[in-house]
């Protein structure tokens, strides 16, 4: 339990892409 | 413009993810809920003497934790209670809708928003999609041979006949896992016969489960600290039982040398003992906590078949022996679809691929909550996150933690969703399955 929940203390945005709510098409932002 | 999130399913996930939420400014959530009422797991497995086998001071919410548990590990009535008391002071059930069974979630590639579709046609959208279904709630019926032949009465576990009186009939129970273990001590007792088939036996540890003498209830009501000192312990406990999985040739020895002298101690006939024995590493098949289910075995009216079920007549349980084992009563203790997750619902995401095209070689999820190509779709109690020897709460808290966390990212970059990055799922995934080399999971 232990490990599982300190990994998910933190969530580093650098391991996703990011839906951007302007634009009509799939895309990503940084 | 706020976030909105639907919830597929009330149970302790949904539960768990509808307060995290709320509490950090998410409060357009909405949980729709298959059954008539919320509380998941525990609203559908309502067998006798269905208890949780997590000591009730640990499988609680850290934040709504509870100085009077009426024993160690509560039946199912006092969770039910106490998952509705929670999910009032917390204003999440009124957010439920109940009897609505979700048939779909799909992914716009234009709107950048989910469509959420119940099978009764109504419909939601949803900024993010938190599928919270469970995996202790779905049966599992075995296919046996001429199963629909069978004349007599018949039911599983989690759709316990209560109206059914088992006083004076035949009964069969095939299976033995963790919700048999506690259903047939209670079911002996009452039935005229009682006939158990397993197929595969189980590591015991002992549990009486009665309730706290009235002093222990006292102390741990009033003394300050008691029960942060309990909740503690019991969290190492549980620590200690995973690493006795973790590592089965060391830690592990200490578990399999408690588990058999209990197991010893409680099956004086050889013979019974050598059919109810287990042929697998302490810890690989889940350890269960029964101090009643042996003893059982041994009652005058009961009898235990170790011999493969291999059909069924329209009065019978037939066993690979050749025997006809005649009843009035078939119980179907034979478990839960757990590895269906969320299906039979459809999921489709970013260019209309569907979950069952992307889990073609096996369910798999980041950190067991994310899967690359559905956006903002968050999964509790996913692939890999069933605990070892621990609390599935302290697990869906953290869950609804990241979630949460997840969302202030999109939230706080004006974004409509987040997808994991496919790469990172990839490299989670090799480095979770390596991880099981050496485990009790890992054939020696």
């Amino acid at each position: 339990m232990r490990e599982y929940e300190a990994r998910l203390r933190t969530l580093d945005p650098s391991e996703f892409t990011f839906v951007p709510a302007t634009e009509r098409s799939p895309a990503t932002v940084a | 413009m706020s976030t909105k999130v639907i919830v597929v399913g009330a149970g302790v996930g949904g539960i768990a993810a509808a307060i995290e939420l709320r509490k950090h400014g998410f409060t357009d959530v909405t949980l729709l809920e298959r059954a008539p009422d919320f509380g998941g797991t525990w609203f559908y497995n309502s067998y006798p003497g269905a208890a949780c086998d997590v000591a009730s001071h640990l499988y609680s919410f850290s934040f709504a934790q509870r100085r009077d548990w009426s024993r160690l590990c509560s039946p199912q009535d006092e969770i039910l209670r106490y998952l509705h008391a929670v999910a009032h002071d917390h204003g999440v059930d009124r957010l439920v809708v109940p009897n609505t069974e979700v048939s779909s979630c799909a992914w716009d590639d234009e709107s950048h928003r989910w469509t959420v579709t119940s099978a009764d046609g109504r419909a939601w959208d949803a900024d993010a999609v938190v599928v919270a279904t469970g995996q202790l709630h779905r049966p599992a019926l075995p296919r046996i041979a001429g199963r629909d032949e069978f004349a007599g009465h018949s039911f599983h576990s989690a759709e316990w006949d209560h109206a059914y009186d088992l006083r004076g009939k035949r009964v069969a129970v095939i299976g033995t896992g963790a919700s048999a273990v506690q259903f047939v001590p209670e079911v002996a007792t009452a039935a005229e016969r009682l006939v158990v088939f397993q197929r595969t036996g189980n590591w015991f540890l002992p549990r009486k489960n009665r309730p706290y003498p009235a002093p222990v209830k006292a102390i741990i009501r009033h003394v300050p600290g008691v029960q942060a000192f309990r909740r503690r312990f019991l969290y190492q406990y549980a620590e200690s039982l995973t690493l006795m999985i973790r590592h089965p040739r060391t830690a592990g020895r200490i578990g399999h040398a408690r588990s058999a002298l209990f197991m010893r101690w409680q099956l004086r006939d050889p013979e019974l003992r050598r059919k109810v024995w287990p042929n697998y590493t302490f810890g690989c098949k889940r350890v269960l906590f029964s101090s009643y289910f042996l003893p059982a075995l041994q009652r005058p009216n009961v009898e235990l078949v170790t011999d493969a079920v291999t059909g069924m007549t329209r009065d019978a349980v037939v066993t690979a022996d050749g025997t006809e084992h005649r009843v009035d009563c078939v119980i179907y203790g034979t478990g839960f679809r757990t590895n269906d997750f969320m299906f039979p619902m459809e999921i489709s995401g970013a260019g209309g691929r569907t979950l069952r095209e992307a889990w073609a070689d096996g369910a798999r999820a980041h950190l067991g909550i994310s899967v690359p190509g559905f956006p903002s779709l968050f999964l509790m109690y996913g692939p890999n996150t069933n605990t070892s020897g621990g609390s599935i709460i302290v697990y869906e808290e953290a869950q609804a933690a990241y979630i949460r966390t997840a969302l202030q990212h999109v939230r706080d970059r004006g974004a409509a969703a987040i997808d994991i990055r496919a790469e990172v799922e990839v490299e989670n995934d090799r480095r979770v399955q390596a991880r099981f080399a050496g485990t009790a999971w890992d054939p020696l």
